[in-house]
C-alpha cells in the first residue's frame, strides 16, 4: 500500500496553482519533484502533507483521505515548511509546543528533539529546529517544502523507515542539481 | 497521560502561543478600555452609556480577533498548527481562549473609574458588557479567514450581535424590573449565539486552505 497516492490532483484558487499531478510513493521510499513556480512547489508539499485539500482529483495518505480524515492523515505526516519564521523560538519551548499538539509525551519529545538537533549540527539553526520538530512524532511520511540540499540530506539520514517527499521551485532546482542529483517524479 | 489531558494540553499550548504573541496588545487594549470607560461615564443617560460600553468592548473584540488571526499566520509556533492533528473545533476553541480572557478583562477595566468614585462595582453592567463582547468575539474570529468584503460584513455582524445581546438583556430587565433577569438574559443570548458562532468558526478552520505566506 503506498503511503502517498496522488491521482490527477490539482489545486486552484482563482487560477490553477498546481496542475494535475500523479504521484505514488511507497512506504520507506523517496521522491523529489520540481514544480514550475515556488508557489506551486509549496502548495504541492502542503497537498502531500494533508494541510490543504486538492481542488480536483484524489489524494490518499496512508489510505486516508485528507478531506474526510484530516486528523488521521496528519498523525502520519511530518511537515517541514519553508523557513519563514521571523524569530527563532526556544528549542525546548518549541518541542513542548509540538508535543502538546501531536499528543506526544513532553519529556520524551524534548529529549528526542535535542538528540535530533545534535544530529543536525551542520544545518542552520532555524532549519534544524523545523526538521527536528517535523520528526518529533516519528512520522510515516516526511514532507519537505522547498528544502535546501543540506536539509534534504539531513532529512534522508534521520527519517529512518519513513517515506520522504520533497517539492522544489525552479530556483531550488538549479541549486539542487549543482549539489545533489534529484530523483524526478513522473508528472 | 489520558487522551483528554493531551487534548487539553493542545488547547493550553495554542492559547499560550497566542498569549506570547499578543500580550503587549492585550495590555494596551485593557489600558485603553480603562481610559475609555472613564470617558464613557460622562455620557448621559445610562442607557446610552451602556450602549457605548458595549460598542467599545465589541470593537475591542473585533480588533483582538483580527490580531489573533494575524498571529496565527506569523508566529513561528503557530506556523505548525495547520499541520497538527487537531479538529477544526479544537483549534477554534483554543484560538478563542486568550482573546476571550482579554475581552473580559477589557470589559472589567471599563468600570475602574466608577469603582474608584462610587466604591461599588456595577457587576450587572459588567456582566452584560462582557456577555455582549463574548457574543461578538466568536463571530469576529472568522474575519481573518474571509475575503476583505466578507470580513467587513462579519465585523458588522459581530457588532450587531453584541448590541442584540445587550438590548435583549436590557429589555428583559426593564420588563421584569430585575437586574438579575437582565444579566441571565444576556448570558443566555451570549451562549446561544457564541456556541453557534464558535462551531461555525471551527468548520471554517477545517475547510480553510492556507496558502504559503511568502506568496
Amino acid at each position: 500500500m503506498p503511503i502517498l497516492d496522488m491521482r490527477s490532483a490539482t489545486f486552484a484558487r482563482d487560477q490553477i496553482i498546481v496542475p494535475p499531478v500523479n504521484i505514488t510513493l511507497d512506504a520507506g521510499k523517496q521522491s523529489d519533484i520540481v514544480c514550475e513556480t515556488d508557489l506551486s512547489a509549496s502548495v504541492l508539499a502542503r497537498l502531500a502533507a494533508g494541510v490543504i485539500k486538492c481542488t480536483t482529483g484524489t489524494i490518499f495518505i496512508g489510505n486516508f483521505d485528507p478531506k474526510i480524515q484530516p486528523v488521521q492523515v496528519k498523525r502520519l505526516v511530518g511537515f517541514m515548511p519553508r523557513d519563514q519564521a521571523r524569530a527563532l523560538p526556544d528549542p525546548d519551548a518549541y518541542f513542548s509546543y509540538r508535543a502538546a499538539l501531536w499528543e506526544v509525551d513532553k519529556r520524551q519529545a524534548i529529549a528526542r528533539g535535542k538528540r535530533l538537533l545534535r544530529r543536525f549540527d551542520g544545518l542552520p539553526a532555524q532549519e534544524a529546529l523545523l526538521l527536528a520538530g517535523a520528526l518529533l512524532h516519528r512520522p510515516h511520511l516526511l514532507v519537505l517544502d522547498r528544502p535546501t540540499s543540506l536539509a534534504r540530506s539531513a532529512a534522508e539520514d534521520a527519517s529512518g523507515e519513513a517515506a520522504l517527499f520533497a517539492a522544489y521551485g525552479p530556483a531550488d532546482r538549479a541549486v539542487q542539481i549543482a549539489t545533489a542529483p534529484l530523483e524526478m517524479a513522473v508528472r | 497521560m489520558s487522551t483528554r489531558a493531551m487534548r487539553s494540553a493542545a488547547t493550553f499550548a495554542i492559547a499560550a502561543s497566542r498569549a506570547r504573541a499578543l500580550w503587549r496588545l492585550a495590555i494596551l487594549l485593557i489600558a485603553g478600555s480603562a481610559l475609555a470607560g472613564a470617558a464613557i461615564q460622562l455620557i448621559d443617560p445610562a442607557t446610552s452609556r451602556i450602549a457605548a460600553n458595549v460598542l467599545f468592548t465589541a470593537l475591542v473584540a473585533i480588533t483582538l480577533a483580527y490580531a489573533n488571526g494575524d498571529a496565527a499566520r506569523t508566529d513561528p509556533f503557530a506556523a505548525v498548527e495547520e499541520a497538527a492533528p487537531l479538529f477544526g473545533r479544537q483549534r477554534a476553541r483554543a484560538n478563542a481562549v486568550f482573546p476571550a480572557a482579554v475581552v473580559v478583562g477589557c470589559a472589567a477595566a471599563q468600570y475602574i473609574w466608577p469603582i474608584s468614585h462610587a466604591s461599588t462595582f456595577p457587576w450587572e453592567a459588567f456582566v452584560v458588557n462582557a456577555a455582549a463582547a463574548l457574543t461578538a468575539l466568536p463571530i469576529a474570529l472568522s474575519v481573518p479567514l474571509r475575503s476583505r468584503r466578507n470580513g467587513v460584513l462579519y465585523a458588522i455582524f459581530a457588532l450587531a450581535a453584541a448590541l442584540l445581546c445587550a438590548s435583549f438583556g436590557g429589555a428583559v430587565g426593564n420588563s421584569t424590573q430585575s437586574d438579575l433577569a437582565a444579566v441571565l438574559a444576556s448570558i443566555g443570548v451570549a451562549i446561544m449565539i457564541g456556541v453557534l458562532a464558535l462551531r461555525q468558526y471551527g468548520e471554517a478552520l477545517a475547510r480553510y486552505d492556507p496558502l504559503p505566506r511568502s506568496t
